[in-house]
């Protein structure tokens, strides 16, 4: 059965790879540019189309094979570097100093550097390779961050935290003060303008070295990064949909997406975590969409809100700005109540009493894959041009003017990725992360209900909200790119 | 055994649609050559968004009614508007993407940023 799998994923990744590569150097300008075309109807209307159809396939599976609910997707099809290993031990060191060194030099660079964020090593590092393209890395191989976080590394290297006297972490706070951090995080990434700059950068960077440092003062390294560090949430989060599993023992081998399955459902502050990290994903889409310009012309030129405007505006607020923060705010909340709304319907169709908090930490994880297909997406394009940049910056790190490597006067390649290829990749991914995702929710289901019939009519409303979300994935990407 | 018989189907699906989509008409061709562009008092009237195909020759007369400089991002081609006079931005279209083309002097994330979009369409 597996062999099957793996000759047809193969087929299909051909299949995918047709791509007219025109190369031509051009030079790009803007930090952080995108040229994506929108995804053309034809498409648009396919996918969903195939997205419809295969939700109702995987339903008629689980319907028939009642033996499914005794599988678990999540099977280690292979294991390696099993713990005390010497290979697991060098490459651990490996990463261990490639994260410190990356870390040194990102805040040297953003320091001592030219203040251009063109001409800096850290902004584009910061943004670009690290943000995003590490980001691809831990979603689609494994969470490799606990072995390249600088700031473990560094707490370890430095013995200060090896006290006993370590607090607990507290159960109540859960993960609420990642979910503060994390929006305060979203906020700079994706509305501030300042964090592009390379001094800011680098006070921000202090800051946040600053605060995890002291979690780990007080609740001790593991336990914080656990609990209280924002990052390592995150990479563990995405690095549940790897095709690698790094535990501390050994390092497994297992279908994409089985690592969003669980055993017991998430605490609610975890819920919302990861419901923030979804709406963050889409949010970026969204504040480039026609629609969402057309709603700040429409704010801006109301005539009753526009002496608070003006008000506003005299007391040196941006109105966009403003507007946008409330937007980040306001779409989390949105999406949590939509999906609480579907879990609600899905408990009472299963028949099975559960309390609601209950209900969204069995299925938010299920929904992951596509918020990660979604973003692919909208950043492979992104990803291939923009981080072309790092190519001259390796050369030239601080903007001095040297030519380390040579490739100083690297010009970026805007043909480098085929816009049709990127279309391909969307639609491929966004279907594919609609299947795992429906069939996450079905196991889910089943581990609640355990009764067959049951399960299936619980599916139907949160496979109804998969199919929205989904469309509203293909949605954004059809919708033409507005500065 | 059952499951694997499924997800064939589904890959054998998603093949489907690679051949189906294949074809399809993936954007506008256009017949006309040559495109106007008609800047007043910093913005564009009219249509905003031009569409070309890949490996066409693209010829665009633009007019303003100001002096300013233009630029082409992605292709970062820049060109010099003088108040009132015609001025022609050709260019080949060889790579596929919406760029977006600005005032020089105004870039940033400004959310009037672009004067106007040029889509290339690939074939």
């Amino acid at each position: 059965m597996r062999r099957l799998g793996i000759k047809s994923i193969c087929t299909l990744l051909l299949a995918i790879a047709y791509s007219h590569l025109i190369f031509n150097t051009v030079q790009a300008h803007s930090f952080g540019e995108r040229y994506d075309l929108p995804l053309p109807l034809s498409m648009y209307l396919t996918s969903a189309a195939v997205v419809v159809l295969v939700s109702f396939v995987i339903t008629a599976v689980f319907l028939r094979q009642s033996r499914l609910a005794n599988l678990s997707p999540y099977i280690e099809l292979k294991s390696f570097l099993p713990r005390g290993s010497l290979s697991r031990k060098i490459i651990t060191s490996i990463l261990q100093l490639i994260g410190v060194t990356l870390f040194a030099l990102t805040l040297v660079t953003a320091y001592v550097g030219d203040n251009n964020t063109f001409n800096n090593f850290s902004p584009t590092f910061v943004w670009i390779i690290w943000w995003v393209g590490f980001t691809f890395i831990v979603a689609l191989v494994g969470n490799f961050w606990p072995a390249l976080n600088p700031w473990r590394t560094l707490a370890l290297w430095s013995h200060l935290f090896k006290v006993k006297s370590h607090r607990p972490y507290p159960e109540k706070l859960g993960a609420w003060p990642v979910v503060i951090i994390f929006i305060i995080f979203a906020w700079l990434e994706l509305i501030a303008q300042g964090p592009e700059t390379p001094k800011v950068l680098f006070w921000l960077i202090t800051i946040y070295s600053f605060y995890t440092w002291l979690g780990m003062a007080i609740f001790g390294i593991n336990n914080w990064l656990r609990h209280g560090d924002v990052f390592s949430h995150f990479f563990n989060l995405f690095g549940r949909f790897a095709l690698f599993n790094v535990k501390s023992d050994k390092v497994q081998l297992r279908l994409p997406g089985s690592g969003l399955t669980h055993d017991k459902p998430l605490h609610f502050s975890e819920t919302f975590f990861v419901v923030l990290l979804l709406s963050t994903v889409s949010f970026d889409g969204i504040l480039e969409t026609p629609l969402w310009k057309n709603l700040l012309d429409f704010i801006a030129e109301n005539q009753l809100i526009r002496p608070l405007l003006i008000d506003l505006q005299g007391n040196g607020i941006d109105i966009i700005t403003l507007i946008k923060s409330l937007a980040l705010l306001i779409v989390p909340c949105l999406l949590l109540s939509v999906f609480l709304i579907f879990c609600y319907l899905s408990v009472k169709t299963g028949g099975k009493k559960m309390s609601l908090t209950e209900a969204a930490g069995h299925y938010v994880l299920s929904l992951v894959p596509i918020a990660l297909a979604y973003h692919i997406a909208h950043y492979i394009f992104y990803l291939m041009i923009a981080g072309q940049q790092i190519i001259p910056l390796l050369s030239d790190p601080f903007g001095y003017g040297w030519d380390i490597f040579g490739t100083k006067n690297y010009t970026m390649d805007i043909g480098v990725i085929n816009a049709k290829t990127v279309w391909f990749i969307s639609i491929y991914a966004i279907i594919i992360g609609h299947i795992i995702a429906v069939v996450l929710a079905h196991y889910s289901a089943i581990k609640i209900y355990q009764n067959h019939k049951q399960t299936l009519m619980s599916q139907i409303p949160m496979l109804i909200l998969m199919i929205a979300y989904t469309m509203l994935s293909l949605w954004i990407l059809s919708q033409p790119i507005v500065e | 055994m059952k499951l694997s018989n499924s997800f064939t189907v589904v890959l054998n699906i998603l093949f489907t649609l690679l051949v189906i989509t294949s074809p399809l008409p993936l954007g506008a061709t256009n017949d006309i050559t040559t495109h106007r562009i008609v800047i007043h008092e910093g913005k564009v009237k009219g249509e905003q968004t031009l569409k070309f195909n890949q490996g066409t020759s693209i010829n665009i007369e633009i007019k303003s009614d100001k002096n300013m400089e233009l630029h082409v991002h992605g292709y970062d081609i820049k060109l010099d508007l003088k108040a009132g006079i015609t001025a022609k931005l050709s260019f080949d279209a060889q790579v596929a993407g919406r760029f977006s083309v600005t005032r020089h002097d105004a870039h940033g994330n400004d959310s009037h940023g672009a004067l106007f979009y040029i889509e290339i369409y690939p074939q």
